[in-house]
């Protein structure tokens, strides 16, 4: 008899080691492989192998690695990993925005090929033909999907695409006479922070929208935000809380009107793609998240890549090289005179684009438009769901569908019971679900965000249901198990002031053992 | 040993269950004898007690006689300490300020105050913004920022504060509504000061989020941008009040006053706490500017709270003086609402619209005024 889901929840326990940081293990001299000694001979043809070494490369002391041997270190990083409650062990719809959908171990295998790891960047072309091949196709796939005519890999995540696409307006603006000029960068309070912030590096003023009675950005203030100074506008459609903004092209039909550029953040093309393209909506340029909508693994920060597309009136001014076609060779086309330069090595993190036009391809564009169809099925069957939890409401807009994903709020719960959006988050882990609120500030209050993807199947969608349901009840009956949980997992609750002191920030061990004193 | 503070307002929160818009005015027995209500503060006050007892160092409770503290205190905890007594059964507002002077007297720790706005305004009224206190939701209007999510979060926060050493504090609105205009239904809320507060994102009631580090900051570049960029040395800049408008004074190392109206000159605080007649001798023939931000909750930015800055004093500035500055946590605690003014109809339809406020360095949001 099949297991009725949505009664069972999982008896789950996360295992817990207390395992110290690898810096703390090992003893002096432990080794893993000892290797021969080099023979004599060998070491007489060969010289002094150092001297090849730039005298400024050359550590002048050793460096202070832990000293483990191999059966310790592969113990030390399988308990690690049974720590943590990764995209492959959970259901993990519950990290909304980051459309955890699966990456397929195939592809894994195809960019773990000699071909793709034995190769090195400065190779000659003609010796990378088939990576070459596989970005070129993954650029002619990406220009099918939005309409763009022609797309730059080398960002090396969203932020880094956001960060380009100023980069080149502010070149655009500046061939075109109007650099001084145009100083003002649009965006709204619901995308992603990158935002504004990439802009604001690139030394722009941000003008911020904030939504309206129906949940999208105000267009009567874009009509009063944009003028002369307007250098563009940076915009996420869908946002994240999943409405859609069905006056999208008047955006930019106001943004051009003034001279101002469009871009289009496109880290929510999973419930669009093959439906409807950045052109149609008359942008200049967009980008995709690679680790995101085409299934490369997000590998907790990377490596990732922000795939930018641009019109061919924006197309001078991309990073080089681009890859393209000429005759049946691949190769790269440094020849941009408007060129913004290099924005990263090479030409992108290509066993990331390898595995994401792998997927592109199994899938075909009819597989990628029911993936993004199946996508909005199962965000609308989420939504009717959640909406039924007593306590949780799906605000900003009554509409009855919303797209691939839904910013849900838990104010009524918690104005009841009590408990807030990051305890019910804690509670969840102790079912094996992990379930995310959304960037600070909270524009919805006490968020949680829901971005079931393609991937799952209705019985696991049903379980993590289960889940919601289960806790919202301890909510109810029990809150002092959610208000001090986790109960089943690594560590419990953490002392969460330190994250506001950035004197007790450190990202290394070395800065760990400087702040709390330790001898370095 | 730490040292814990507990007021408690008799009377909070009476009136909601019956409809009152409040409690000013009344006295506990009109309440019971006229309308049957039943008190509910001490309930709340045992609510947000019982974190405290898992503190694992000692403490003692300093609290006040009969149902303003001893009562509750007393079948809870072995060591309280009672400062005084209320003159009668029917406690007024004169009883919470004396025993919130008294009990801040006796260098607590932190203090608990049980009641709503009225009570916030009270303890603000005896204390000031030296003493860190949390408020105990226990009334029926709750417009100001200073109370814990609920009686149990406010215990929790109380606790916490005890027991970590670097948890951040921040100054919090204490906001109130006049209750006899209220229940006339008119709206008229008023910022009347700030009280200190432990911070914990997920523990206070307000409705902004992000952590008291993040609101420092962008109120601290908010500050920077306007000297670095906007200031002239030739304009007079007057600045209303609030703890956004104050930090520039705070960064150019001036005196300000947090509820008043303040005036800088070259980097100078030249004025301080002007009344309109003070401001507009001021700026007549004066070039002048001026620097408002709202007030939380409602989103008032012109006549409520800051009335010296009339109709005449905006009339005379014009339209393209005024400057608006306020966090982005301020601004979504309004969430879509317009910011709102009251003043005369010609200053009204001149302001009506989108405007630009400063959120940050070089960082403006486009939010809408109106009356």
């Amino acid at each position: 008899m099949a297991m009725k889901r949505d009664q069972l929840l999982r008896n789950f326990h996360q295992a817990k080691w207390d395992e110290p940081c690898i810096f703390e293990l090992g003893t002096p001299g432990e080794r893993g492989q000892i290797l021969p000694e080099v023979e004599a001979d060998i070491e007489s043809e060969v010289g002094d192998v150092w001297a090849s070494l730039p005298e400024n490369m050359r550590r002048k002391e050793k460096a202070k690695l832990p000293e483990m041997a191999e059966m310790q270190v592969l113990r030390h990083y399988l308990r690690m990993s049974q720590a943590t409650l990764g995209a492959d062990l959970n259901v993990d719809v519950g990290q909304g925005t980051c459309t955890m959908k699966y990456s397929p171990k195939v592809n894994e295998k195809i960019a773990r090929s000699p071909k793709m790891t034995e190769t090195h960047p400065l190779q000659d072309v003609s010796t990378v033909q088939g990576t070459l091949e596989a970005v070129h196709g993954l650029d002619e796939i990406l220009q099918a999907v939005s309409g763009m005519d022609k797309f730059t890999f080398q960002p090396g995540g969203g932020s880094h695409a956001i960060w380009t696409i100023a980069s080149i307006m502010k070149a655009y603006h500046e061939a075109n006479g109007e650099g001084d000029q145009r100083d003002e960068i649009i965006t709204t309070i619901f995308s992603h922070p990158s935002n504004a912030a990439a802009p604001k590096v690139k030394g722009y003023k941000i003008i911020t929208l904030y939504y309206d009675e129906d949940g999208v950005p105000d267009f009567e203030a874009l009509k009063e935000a944009v003028s002369e100074r307007t250098a563009g506008i940076f915009v996420t459609n869908p946002e994240d809380t999943g409405i859609y903004n069905d006056k999208i092209k008047e955006f930019t039909r106001v943004v051009h009107e003034v001279g101002g550029l469009c871009a289009y953040d496109q880290a929510n093309l999973n419930g669009i793609m093959g439906i409807t393209r950045a052109k149609e909506a008359d942008f200049d340029m967009c980008f995709f998240n690679l680790h995101k909508t085409f299934s490369a693994p997000h590998g907790c920060g990377g490596p990732a890549c922000g795939a930018l597309g641009v019109t061919e009136k924006i197309k001078p001014f991309l990073p080089v090289p681009l890859v393209e076609k000429i005759g049946d060779q691949y190769q790269l086309d440094y020849d941009l005179p408007n060129s913004i330069g290099k924005v990263r090595g090479f030409i992108g993190t290509t066993p990331v684009i390898v595995k994401a036009y792998a997927w592109a391809r199994a899938l075909g564009s009819e597989g990628m438009t029911e993936a993004a169809k199946v996508a909005v099925l199962n965000n609308n069957y989420m939504l009717k769901h959640i909406r039924e939890i007593p306590g949780a409401t799906a605000p900003l807009s009554d509409v009855k569908y919303r797209i691939e994903q839904v910013r849900y709020s838990w104010i009524d719960l918690c104005e009841e019971t009590g408990v807030t959006t990051h305890d019910i988050s804690l509670r969840m882990a102790d079912y094996g679900f992990h379930l995310w609120s959304s960037h600070h500030p909270f524009i919805v209050p006490e968020p949680f965000t829901i971005e079931p993807t393609e991937s799952y199947s209705k019985n696991e969608l049903d379980e993590y249901l289960a889940g919601l349901r289960q806790v919202v009840k301890e909510c109810r009956e029990t809150p002092e198990i959610v208000k001090t949980a986790p109960h089943n997992s690594v560590i419990s609750r953490v002392d969460e002031t330190v994250l506001d002191d950035p004197s007790k920030w450190a990202i290394t061990w070395r800065l760990f053992k400087k702040k709390q004193g330790f001898e370095l | 040993m730490k040292k814990i503070g507990l007021v408690i307002n008799p009377l909070a929160g009476i009136g909601g269950k019956l409809g009152l818009k409040g409690t000013d005015g009344y006295t506990l027995k009109e309440l019971r004898e006229e309308y049957g209500a039943a008190p509910i503060s001490n309930e709340r006050a045992a609510a947000a007690l019982k974190p405290l007892t898992q503190l694992k160092e000692p403490f003692q409770i300093i609290t006040y006689g009969g149902n303003m503290g001893a009562t509750v205190a007393d079948e809870l905890f072995d060591d309280t300490v009672c400062v005084g007594m209320p003159c009668c059964d029917a406690t007024s507002a004169e009883d919470t300020i004396e025993a919130a002077k008294r009990i801040s007297e006796e260098e607590v720790d932190i203090m608990l105050f049980v009641g709503g706005d009225g009570t916030a305004r009270n303890v603000f009224e005896a204390i000031g913004t030296e003493q860190i206190c949390i408020g105990v939701p226990s009334g029926v209007k709750m417009h100001s920022a200073v109370h814990g999510l609920t009686p149990s979060k406010a215990g929790e926060l109380a606790r916490d504060y005890l027991m970590q050493s670097n948890m951040r504090t921040c100054e919090a609105e204490v906001m109130d509504i006049d209750e006899v205009r209220y229940r006339d239904g008119s709206v008229f809320a008023k910022l009347y000061g700030y009280l200190k507060i432990p911070v914990d994102r997920k523990k206070t009631q307000s409705k902004k989020s992000g952590s008291a580090e993040s609101e420092r900051y962008f109120q601290d570049a908010i500050a920077c941008y306007i000297i670095d960029k906007v200031m002239e040395a030739d304009t007079y800049y007057i600045i209303g009040p609030g703890t956004t408008t104050a930090q520039i004074q705070r960064r150019l190392d001036q005196p300000f006053t947090l509820l008043g109206v303040d005036i800088i000159y070259r980097g100078k605080t030249v004025a301080k706490d002007l009344s309109e007649d003070d401001l507009l001798q001021w700026i007549k023939g004066r070039k002048s500017k001026l620097i408002i931000t709202p007030t939380g909750g409602q989103g008032f930015l012109l006549g409520r709270g800051n009335q010296q800055i009339s109709s005449e004093v905006i009339r005379s500035l014009g339209k393209e003086n005024i400057m608006v500055v306020a966090t982005k946590n301020k601004l979504l605690s309004f969430g879509p609402s317009p910011m709102y003014i009251d003043l005369d109809e010609d200053c009204n339809e001149m302001l009506r619209g989108y405007h630009k406020v400063i959120a940050g360095y070089e960082d403006v949001v486009l939010k809408k005024i109106t009356d």
